[in-house]
């Protein structure tokens, strides 16, 4: 049989043509390999050691120059950028997997379940984020596992959202009505076809969350309400940064670009997924 | 629900058998009585055509007669047996053909996954044949594509890389797998160019010499359903104004509704 070959048919190839989006995954996947590296292999030194002069400008030996204490700021990066990537992940995976339970039973359901649902989080996205993920710190106490229940809590309402959405369209698409009419159970249907149908959006909320999961990180260590001394944290270094602004910038500069960065970059990354996985679409009667 | 009528009264048993359907859709004040008193019966091998105008009301006697949406009033039954709380005892037995080509296969399944979906579920109903193997799941798929006018290697291909006249064809495929007694085609031709339509309706029509299943054949075109019934019944806001063998209703209608259907055509 006879394949046509057409320009608009053939898939794109590669990513070769969002040279933003290779950039963005590279400033990525550096960060990350970074941070793994120097978790296995401490090469630029211990992140708790106090081996130099305090407030020491960066130097050959000190490339990021050193804090307060007198620590090399390059080994606390490094831990901080693992420690602040490790949690986020963390948080958005359960935001995931929870958001994804919740979001295709509630858009495929429809009905007073959808609306009992999108209520519940209307009220959750109601609050602002760094509100609610204090509040969370403040019943669990301090620590990582708050950090990572704060960012589900803020996370979870746009990705349940965006999620029954889909589900819902999907819901109604003409092959899950032949499924049904063929008698194929409901939980096979969830899984075979809206599950499927969901894993763009999924993939796309998903890397949305993971920065917001990274400011929010961010904004509950600075507050002090986050990862705690002595582990290191993106948010903890910006925060001790800032005390020391005047004196000694490199401080704030270094983890408040990383910062930036991680995040600007995975917002990109988002933004081309969603133009490449959620196309515009033509519905029809289900 | 009852099924209180003695079967097979007249000859053979119907294949569908709605009495006094009716139902009203949407909530409080925007409730909108969509069918009302609805009776229709189609035999065994046999197709109803049932057109109307958009919004007469069609597309919810379909629904019904596939048991995905309950009548307020009336009964259903497909085979004598009525619509119970699951689907799944009339699993194989009632397939349906829909409308929308760009969405009638999964797109992220190969179209021989989704064709054998229905043999799945047969297999693990009572009245099932059993486990159905890989092998002869395989052997059943490619019979079908080759009965649709498939190449049977379509089998291993995703639903995008095929035309619209394609995947319906696959999706009467499917449809016809388990070997239904009844079969719903929802605008299943619409879509199409007028060329691919002749083609699909000359294929169901011989499908149906063969696997002699009853099917209601739900369409805005009058001529499609010419070509695809033994009867046609005109629907008007909810009721079925007329109703006849396809040569009665299309060249001598007796109902306004039907001569102003035809007019604009």
């Amino acid at each position: 049989m006879r394949r046509l070959d057409l320009a608009v048919l053939r898939r794109r190839p590669g990513a070769s043509r969002d040279p933003l989006m290779v950039a963005a995954g590279i400033v990525l996947g550096l960060l990350c390999l970074l941070a793994l590296v120097a978790a296995l292999v401490p090469f630029a030194g211990s992140p708790t050691e106090i081996s130099g002069p305090r407030l020491s400008p960066p130097s050959w030996e000190y490339p990021l120059g050193t804090d307060s204490l007198g620590r090399s700021l390059l080994p606390r990066l490094l831990e901080g950028i693992g420690v602040t990537l490790v949690v986020s992940a963390t948080a958005v995976l359960i935001t995931a997997v929870l958001s994804t339970a919740i979001g295709i039973v509630a858009g495929y359901a429809g009905g007073w379940l959808r609306e009992t649902v999108m209520r519940v989080v209307d009220v959750l996205y109601a609050f602002p984020a760094i509100i609610l993920a204090i509040l969370v710190a403040a019943v669990l106490g301090a620590g990582r596992v708050a950090t990572v229940s704060a960012i589900v809590l803020v996370t979870v309402p746009l990705m349940v959202r965006m999620i029954a959405a889909q589900a819902a369209t999907v819901a109604h698409r003409d092959f899950v009505t032949s499924a049904r009419i063929s008698g194929v159970r409901l939980p096979v249907i969830l899984y075979r076809h809206i599950l499927s149908g969901v894993g763009g959006t999924l993939a796309v909320q998903g890397t949305y969350a993971l920065s917001v999961g990274i400011l929010v990180e961010g904004g509950l260590s600075f507050l002090g309400q986050g990862v705690q001394l002595p582990q290191s944290s993106l948010g903890l270094l910006v925060q001790e940064g800032a005390v020391y602004m005047v004196a000694a910038p490199w401080l704030l500069f270094a983890p408040a670009a990383v910062l930036v960065a991680s995040i600007l970059s995975i917002t990109v990354i988002g933004d081309t997924l969603r133009d490449r996985l959620e196309p515009r679409e033509v519905r029809s009667l289900a | 629900m009852r099924a209180e009528e003695p079967a097979g009264t007249a000859g053979a048993e119907a294949v569908l058998d709605m009495r006094g359907v009716g139902v009203a859709l949407g909530q409080g004040r925007r409730r909108r009585t969509v069918l009302h008193d609805v009776t229709l019966r189609i035999e065994p091998g046999r197709t109803m055509g049932l057109i109307g105008s958009s919004g007469s009301g069609k597309t919810t006697a379909g629904r019904i007669a596939l048991g995905l949406l309950r009548p307020d009033t009336g009964t259903v039954t497909v085979s004598g047996m009525p619509y119970s709380r699951f689907r799944r005892e009339h699993a194989g037995k009632v397939q349906a053909v829909l409308q929308s080509p760009q969405w009638s296969f999964n797109p992220r399944r190969r179209l021989g996954d989704s064709i054998t979906e229905p043999l799945g579920v047969v297999a693990r109903t009572p009245h099932g044949p059993g486990r159905i193997d890989r092998e002869a799941r395989r052997e059943l798929c490619l019979t079908m594509l080759r009965q649709v006018g498939l190449d049977p290697a379509h089998a291993g291909r995703y639903p995008h890389e095929l035309s619209g006249g394609q995947r319906q064809r696959a999706a009467i495929a499917r449809a016809l797998i388990t070997g239904p007694e009844f079969v719903v085609f929802d605008e299943a031709v619409s879509a199409l160019d007028v060329a691919v339509q002749q083609k699909v309706l000359r294929l169901i029509r011989q499908l149906q010499e063969t696997h002699g299943f009853g099917a209601l054949f739900i369409s805005h075109d009058l001529a499609a359903t010419r070509i695809a019934s033994d009867r046609i019944a005109v629907m008007l806001a909810g009721e079925i104004v007329e109703e006849g063998s396809p040569a009665d209703v299309l060249d001598n209608p007796g109902h306004p509704y039907t001569r102003r259907l035809l007019e604009t055509l």
